[in-house]
């Protein structure tokens, strides 16, 4: 066995102690985390949901309207308020995301600071800064790999749950002759089609899973970086001072 | 083993600037006992620091068998820490969420020996300092005596040529205090090793081979040799 593999073992010793001991910080961690990667799930998905849900909309309108002029004003007020709230959805996912990576970082930063002291006691051993580093990133690559793996499954029972509870909206073109008149339409009467139901869904596409991993994992590297950075520069004396 | 020349360490502490040692002239020679005493703030921990490469002198030099520790890279200098100096501390500084073996095995971590090897020597250690039965044990599952044997196994582990001890029996009642110097001093002559121990405690310190007095970030030696030590470990 090479020696890096030698020193990975001890390490993943050290790793697996650490979660086992500290497994409510990690939880906190990973916690953080797994909630901005199911909002970026929901969420996106939920957008996705409601483009979909406007094109049935407009399909049934244009069908139903005879005056292009109409379907194109309605279409484009629906159009509008829809793309607000795929907007709206989007922030709010990016608001989530970018609270929940401070708070995973800000959670690893405070991880390292309690443990000051043990990072002097390793460099008293001779562990070398790049050593380390490695395990501060190891152990939060564990932790964030878990709380991406965590959000990806909450955000896809998040999007079912929405596509399960979501409303099924009725399109309909009663009230469109009163307004603007149509030669196929009586006022009062129900669209020549009647009625459309809309079903509102929230479906998940593999690039929305992959893009909420990506940020999970880029996320977590943010967390780690920082975390390792500071724990490798320390110096062993002042870290040693620190009351542990 | 140590030569130490006009060694100086300053800490600035915005405007102001402390020297904790103050032109330290002292030669440590291989396998000897020095007990190091002086009130609380007078540089003792801060010269066991430089004699360890956990700091660095302001100016000055800290020679380790003629290497300098104060111009020396920070990954040479944890190369040294790695394979010669064995630390000891008053208030163990074990990891807490690791067993007794593995707090020991980390130390051997940085050699890059394989797994055979590394659980010999821990096994060895651990033997040494009589707590083969506790490997398993967390340092909380552990008395402040047994907690202070799995550190001095962890600084044995790497089998050094110099062990530094700041106040190893500092937190421990006296019977356990004479336990545990009475293991050191056995390991000491046993291994031949070089032994600084800051201290302070007068019945540690009488057992050295010589003392040294810290005094405003000045070493002073009296010359007396004291009666525990024989120059022959």
């Amino acid at each position: 066995m090479s020696r890096g593999t030698e020193d990975r073992a001890l390490r993943l010793t050290y790793l697996r102690h650490e979660l086992r001991h500290r497994w409510w910080q990690a939880l906190a961690t990973a916690a953080g985390l797994a909630v901005g990667v199911a909002l970026v799930i929901t969420v996106s998905a939920a957008a996705s949901g409601t483009r979909a849900a406007q094109v049935h909309a407009l399909d049934s309108l244009d069908h139903a309207a005879s005056s292009s002029a109409a379907a194109s004003e309605i279409g484009g007020a629906v159009a509008t308020a829809s793309g607000l709230a795929a907007d709206l959805g989007t922030w709010v996912a990016v608001a989530a995301l970018t609270a929940s990576f401070v708070a995973a970082a800000l959670l690893t930063l405070a991880s390292v600071t309690r443990r000051v002291r043990e990072f002097g006691t390793l460099k008293a051993l001779g562990w070398p800064a790049r050593m380390i580093t490695v395990q501060v990133l190891t152990e939060t690559a564990t932790v964030g790999m878990a709380g991406t793996l965590a959000g990806v499954a909450l955000g896809c029972a998040g999007a079912a749950l929405v596509s399960a509870l979501g409303p099924t909206l009725t399109v309909s073109v009663t009230a469109l002759p009163a307004v603007l008149p149509s030669p196929k339409a009586t006022p009062g009467a129900p669209g020549p089609d009647g009625p459309v139901p809309v079903h509102f869904s929230a479906p998940i596409s593999p690039g929305i899973v992959a893009l909420a991993v990506a940020l999970g994992i880029l996320g977590t590297l943010l967390a780690g970086t920082l975390g390792a950075w500071r724990a490798a520069r320390l110096s062993p004396a002042t870290a040693l001072s620190e009351i542990g | 083993m140590y030569t130490l020349t006009g060694v100086t360490r300053i800490y600035r502490k915005g405007r102001e600037t402390v020297a904790a040692l103050d032109g330290v002239d002292a030669v440590i020679a291989d396998r000897e006992w020095l007990a190091i005493q002086g009130p609380t703030g007078h540089g003792k921990t801060t010269l066991l620091q430089l004699l360890g490469g956990l700091d660095r002198p302001t100016s000055g030099t800290v020679l380790l068998d003629g290497n300098n520790l104060g111009t020396m890279s920070e990954a040479g200098l944890a190369r040294v820490r790695a394979a010669s100096i064995g630390f000891i501390f008053q208030t163990f500084n074990l990891i807490p969420t690791l067993p007794a073996a593995v707090n020991v095995e980390l130390a051997l971590a940085p050699l890059g020996l394989d797994a055979a090897e590394r659980r010999t020597r821990v096994a060895r250690a651990l033997d040494a300092v009589g707590l083969t039965d506790r490997a398993r044990h967390l340092p909380a599952e552990l008395s402040g005596g047994q907690q202070q044997r799995v550190a001095i196994a962890r600084a044995l582990v790497k089998e050094p040529a110099v062990l530094l001890a700041d106040e190893p029996t500092g937190n421990l009642d006296e019977t356990t205090r004479d336990d545990i110097i009475g293991l050191l001093e056995k390991l000491w002559r046993d291994r031949g090793l070089t032994l600084v121990i800051v201290t302070h405690d007068s019945t540690i310190a009488a057992r050295a081979q010589r003392i040294g007095q810290m005094r405003d970030g000045r070493l002073l030696f009296d010359g007396a040799v004291a009666a525990g030590g024989d120059g022959q470990p």
